[in-house]
């Protein structure tokens, strides 16, 4: 085993594991980060998108000897002190959240939710480089990401509508 | 006459609908579609499903149901539906976990039925809940229920599913009657792109007008018609599950292809709103209407734009171009008949 560092939302991590460890058992088993789903776990699905030095990549496709040294970003990364509710009927606070997931709300770009975690950080790295409103670039940005549910229109709707400036926290 | 020289109305010149490319052909299609709401015949009275409601002794109001949130939004709905009936905030009505260790069998998450049948009887519940504790404390609910429930303790209300009025009964034996309670209606229209040298088919717009009865929740419902209108075009453009003997062949997501957002059509979505007077609150079902309309449309487009009718889905550019030649499609993999079945264990 050797010992992996990078950086996690903004903090330094390090793990001890297999060099061929999948990022995302690292993210969801080691360090607890189960924001990130697996969906087909062999890079068809775009579930387990997150951010390694800006760019998305499926973390069930890349091993964790690879991120060593890089700044990972993942969903919990959007919305910094946030908190899942854990109880039924508890309400979850929404001031932390990040514009996109705002917007995610306000259209219904979410529904089942599997996709949505690796959807918006698809999403968030294309405004991040610079990514406008213009509906075919904004496809061809969550191409690598599948959804069953929306249609992929409210999703569509909800990155144009942060690109637009809309939907601020 | 070959069919290659019927022109659809996409291919006539100087049609609006006519791309660049000479050898693509634009058409567009239309599909009517009707689908039952809830459980078909004598399903519902069979089923009699429970939904209760139960004021806590801590003033809090709890919805009990079995029906499953797999993100069409019945806990959503279900608090807005409850808060109307009782007239409190939605933040103060909680549900119960969706396990029957907790909640009565308010029948499964299947047939287009949450919102009208479970719904219906959640309001149906609501108000007698409302009833009991106004005619006890003479003041509106909102303001007395927490001390009716501190003075009475919990009060749990089990509406159970009775025929909706004015049907015709269904009769098992001889298979007559209203086959369902309420009907949702849809239209759409679909335009595509066909390349007439790759068979290839592009599905550029969709436009989706389905009513579903009294509208709920106006962006949970227009996201249940644009999943199902693109289901349905995958469904009638690259969907095909292949078996051979017995197996399938295409159990991933690498060979079962499903439409990416390059793939998606632009949807439009137009509610209409044609209230089932047997409800309480007038829903019919949304989960499976849109899924009816897209696949016909699509290929009622295709044979616009091509003068080809494809009738075995999904219309795959083998098929089209088939069918542009008049002659059979590729068959599907079937059962070897000589050659022994694959040993995986092997």
């Amino acid at each position: 085993m050797t010992t992996y560092g990078f950086v996690i939302n903004g903090t330094t991590a390090e793990v001890d594991v297999p060099g061929m460890r999948r990022l995302l058992d690292v993210l969801r088993e080691d360090l607890s980060l189960t924001g990130t789903k697996e969906g087909c776990g062999e890079g068809e699905c775009g579930a387990c998108t997150v951010l390694v030095d800006g760019a998305p990549v499926d973390s069930c496709l890349v091993p964790i000897c690879q991120v060593s040294g890089t700044e990972i970003r993942t969903v919990e990364g959007l919305a910094p002190g946030s908190q899942p509710a854990s109880q039924p009927g508890a309400t979850r606070s929404t001031a932390n959240l990040d514009a996109l997931q705002h917007a995610f709300l306000v259209t219904g770009g979410a529904q089942c939710g599997i996709c949505t975690p690796g959807m918006l950080m698809a999403a968030r790295a294309y405004l991040d480089a610079g990514g406008g409103p213009d509906e075919d670039a904004i496809r061809e940005s969550i191409a690598g990401n599948l959804c069953r549910c929306t249609g992929y229109t409210k999703i569509v709707e909800a990155i144009a509508l942060v690109a637009n400036g809309g939907a601020a926290s | 006459m070959p069919r290659g020289a019927r022109a659809g109305s996409g291919t006539v010149p100087g049609s609006a609908l006519r791309t660049e490319r000479d050898r693509t052909a634009s058409g567009i299609g239309l599909a009517l579609a009707w689908h039952g709401a809830g459980f078909t015949g004598s399903g519902e009275v069979k089923l009699a499903s429970v939904a209760s409601l139960e004021l806590t002794a801590e003033g809090r109001v709890r919805i009990l149901t079995a029906s499953t949130e797999m993100g069409q939004g019945t806990k959503t709905i279900f608090p807005q539906l409850v808060s109307d009936a009782l007239g409190i905030p939605e933040a103060d009505v909680e549900i119960a976990p969706q396990d029957t260790a907790y909640v009565p069998d308010s029948g499964p998450t299947v047939a287009s039925r949450t919102a009208m049948v479970v719904g219906g009887l959640l309001i149906k519940a609501a108000q007698r809940l409302r009833a009991d504790v106004e005619t006890a404390t003479g003041g509106p609910f909102a303001a007395t229920a927490a001390a009716y429930a501190r003075d009475n303790g919990a009060t749990r209300i089990d509406q159970q599913f009775e025929p909706y009025p004015g049907g015709t009964p269904f009769d098992d034996a001889t298979y007559t009657g209203d086959a369902y309670p309420a009907f949702g209606w849809a239209a759409c229209v679909a335009r595509v792109d066909v390349d007439l040298d790759t068979g290839e088919v592009h599905v550029r717009d969709v436009v989706a007008a389905d009513d579903i009865g009294r509208v709920i929740h106006p962006v949970l419902a227009e996201g249940q018609v644009e999943g199902g209108t693109l289901q349905a075009v995958g469904y009638a453009t690259i969907e095909e599950i292949k078996l051979r003997d017995g197996r399938y062949l295409n159990d991933r997501l690498a060979t079962y292809i499903i439409p990416t957002a390059l793939d998606a059509p632009r949807i439009s979505t137009i509610l209409v709103e044609a209230p089932f007077g047997g409800a309480p609150h007038g829903a019919k079902g949304v989960g499976e209407l849109p899924m009816d309309v897209g696949a016909p449309a699509v290929v009622a487009a295709i044979a616009d734009a091509t003068g080809a009718w494809v009738t075995d889905l999904p219309a795959s550019p083998e098929r089209i171009l088939a069918a542009l030649a008049d002659r059979p499609a590729v068959a599907g993999p079937r059962p070897a008949e000589s050659e022994p079945a694959r040993d995986l264990a092997s």
